[in-house]
């Protein structure tokens, strides 16, 4: 009984044995937790803040139609011929003046070649016959009715007439950047820290870049925007430009009419060819300013438009300054970092052999 | 899953002494417990080949060598000079640098511990019981082979002046293994012996290796001989 026991624990023992043994996987033992190099030099090195720059305004000169004030007293001293009966010295200086530069019998028929068709043609088209328009001219140009003809301010922009062009500047691209060679943990480590601080700066630059960019963008869309309302703008205008002019035309005409026998055929002819010639020159010099004034919506946003990118191509030009600066100083840094990584241990045998 | 199947026949065969027909079971007895010390040098190549030891000492680089390890043993006797038998020891080493790398100064101390257990069958060239007219030899020499388990563990420190990365931590693991052994006994006095045992280790682990931006493992070898003295005490 004594032999069946002992032999009944030492099979009990030998199968807790193997089964501890043969129940138990094998574990990997797990890593010693690497060292973790950092280096100042390559966490410090940022890219100085470049805020959007707010693009130069423009300047601009509007149009401007300029009536003759010499032709307003014309006009207002014919007015007072009817009820008077006299011919104020205004007026009849202006039909002499008038005669400096067309003789009584060509006025008379420039006169009447204004007929209401030509009259409309004119107010519609901007143009008269050829004859008809070497007339006028001749006349427009003579030096004793300038006072009498209306005159026209010519849009400017930066104060240049409008038709000059304004340039940009190139945007500076953003410097290569060499990877080095890795030979050890330290080595590898200054590498992966300067990696990622060049991924920073990457970042930044891009942080920064993007309000710049997207301030030029929206300035952009804005500017041509309002260049395509100012365009749309301008027909309305000039059409009531023209609408007034021919309004005055008419007008002064009927008063001439209504005072002709007191003026006489002869001052009535030149008088009338005056207001023909000044409505002529004012139609021409409307229509002129209108396609000026067109092209004026365009050259502003030109030069807005000019203004901005030069704007934002300095802020990149600085940020990308700034970024090449940061990375030589991150090279650089990286450089001393490298340096550094050669073990000065203590160069002995401390620890070796074990202890 | 091979190491299981081997150590699975293993395990038949060890048990099998267990259930031998009446006529044997009277010589299973507890044979003999000794105590002793042996000097291992385990191969631990990627310790001493591809591990960060190799960046101590200014670049020289810090082996972990051999070292003495205590030793317990138990003998259960079987049948015809058979036995089987319990095995345990306890190897340790450490190395220790100061490091100067990357503008910073700090030392490490590595101490790698293993625990080997094993499961020893062995043949003693032993006389006959029977043969008490017999004279006791000299030396009575013995062969064996062994399925251990290692227990392995890694204790790691980390002095950082003036900076922060400081640290002391400890990481563990197992694996199985094979070891042959001979060797030889002498009497000395009445049951106590004096036991020269030889073995050779066979047997790996597996090391998890981490670097900042890395993460592999390394298999680190166990392979090595094992030479030490006993001190046994016999039962019978």
């Amino acid at each position: 009984m004594k032999t069946i026991n002992s032999r009944a624990r030492l099979l009990a023992s030998g199968l807790c044995l193997v089964a501890a043994l043969y129940n138990c996987k094998t574990k990997e033992v797990e890593s010693v937790t690497p060292f973790t190099y950092t280096f100042k030099g390559l966490e410090s090195v940022t890219l100085p803040e470049v805020k959007p720059t707010t693009p130069a305004s423009v300047s601009v000169t509007a149009a401007s139609v300029n009536s003759s004030t010499v032709a307003a007293a014309v006009a207002s001293g014919l007015s007072s011929v009817t009820a008077t009966g006299q011919v104020p010295a205004s007026v009849q200086q202006a039909a002499t003046d008038v005669s400096k530069a067309v003789s009584a019998e060509k006025a008379t028929a420039i006169a009447a070649a204004f007929t209401p068709t030509v009259i409309s043609n004119l107010a519609s088209t901007g143009t008269l016959p050829a004859d008809l328009k070497t007339e006028v001219a001749a006349i427009a140009s003579n030096p004793a009715l300038q006072a009498y003809l209306p005159t026209f301010t010519m849009p400017q922009v930066n104060g240049k007439t409008v038709g000059g062009r304004l340039g940009a500047t190139d945007v500076t691209l953003p410097v290569a950047i060499a990877n080095a060679t890795a030979d050890d943990a330290c080595t590898v480590a200054a590498n992966t820290a300067y990696a990622s601080a060049v991924a920073k700066l990457d970042a930044s630059k891009q942080t920064q870049s993007a309000p710049i960019n997207a301030q030029f963008t929206q300035a952009q869309t804005t500017i041509q925007a309002d260049a395509t309302a100012c365009k749309s703008s301008k027909p309305a205008t000039y059409d009531g430009y023209r609408a007034i002019a021919l309004q005055q035309l008419n007008q002064v005409i009927a008063t001439l009419s209504a005072a002709k026998t007191i003026l006489g055929e002869s001052t009535y002819n030149l008088l009338s060819v005056l207001y023909y010639v000044a409505y002529s020159q004012a139609v021409t010099g409307i229509n002129t300013l209108q396609a000026a004034d067109t092209n004026t919506c365009d050259a502003v946003a030109s030069a807005k438009i000019a203004n901005a990118q030069a704007a934002r191509d300095a802020d990149l030009n600085q940020i990308n300054s700034n970024y090449t600066t940061a990375v030589a100083s991150l090279q650089k840094a990286r450089a001393t970092a490298i340096a550094s990584c050669h073990n000065q241990g203590n160069g002995g045998r401390k620890g070796a052999n074990g202890e | 899953m091979k190491k299981r199947y081997s150590f699975s026949a293993f395990a038949t065969l060890a048990l099998s002494f267990f259930i031998q027909p009446a006529t044997s079971q009277a010589q299973v007895n507890l044979k003999s417990v000794s105590v002793g010390a042996s000097y291992w040098s385990p191969s631990l190549d990627y310790w001493n080949n591809r591990s960060f030891l190799t960046e101590y000492n200014g670049g020289d680089g810090a082996k972990l060598s051999g070292a003495v390890m205590p030793t317990a043993a138990l003998e259960i006797g079987l049948a015809k000079g058979f036995s089987v038998g319990g095995r345990v020891g306890y190897w340790s080493k450490s190395v220790s640098s100061a490091l100067s790398s990357g503008g910073i100064n700090r030392n490490e101390t590595f101490k790698l511990s293993i625990i080997p257990v094993s499961l020893d069958l062995k043949y003693t060239f032993a006389k006959l019981a029977t043969d008490e007219t017999a004279k006791a030899p000299f030396l009575t020499p013995y062969i064996g082979v062994s399925v251990a388990r290692y227990f392995v563990n890694n204790d790691f420190s980390r002095q950082v002046a003036s900076g922060t990365g400081s640290l002391n931590e400890t990481q563990a693991g197992n694996t199985y293994g094979a070891q042959v052994f001979v060797g030889a006994e002498k009497q000395l006095v009445k049951k106590l012996y004096l036991a020269l045992d030889v073995r050779y280790h066979l047997g790996s682990y597996s090391q998890g290796v981490r670097t900042e931006t890395t993460s592999t493992t390394e298999t680190v070898s166990l392979n090595g001989l094992e030479a030490g003295l006993s001190a046994r005490f016999k039962f019978n």
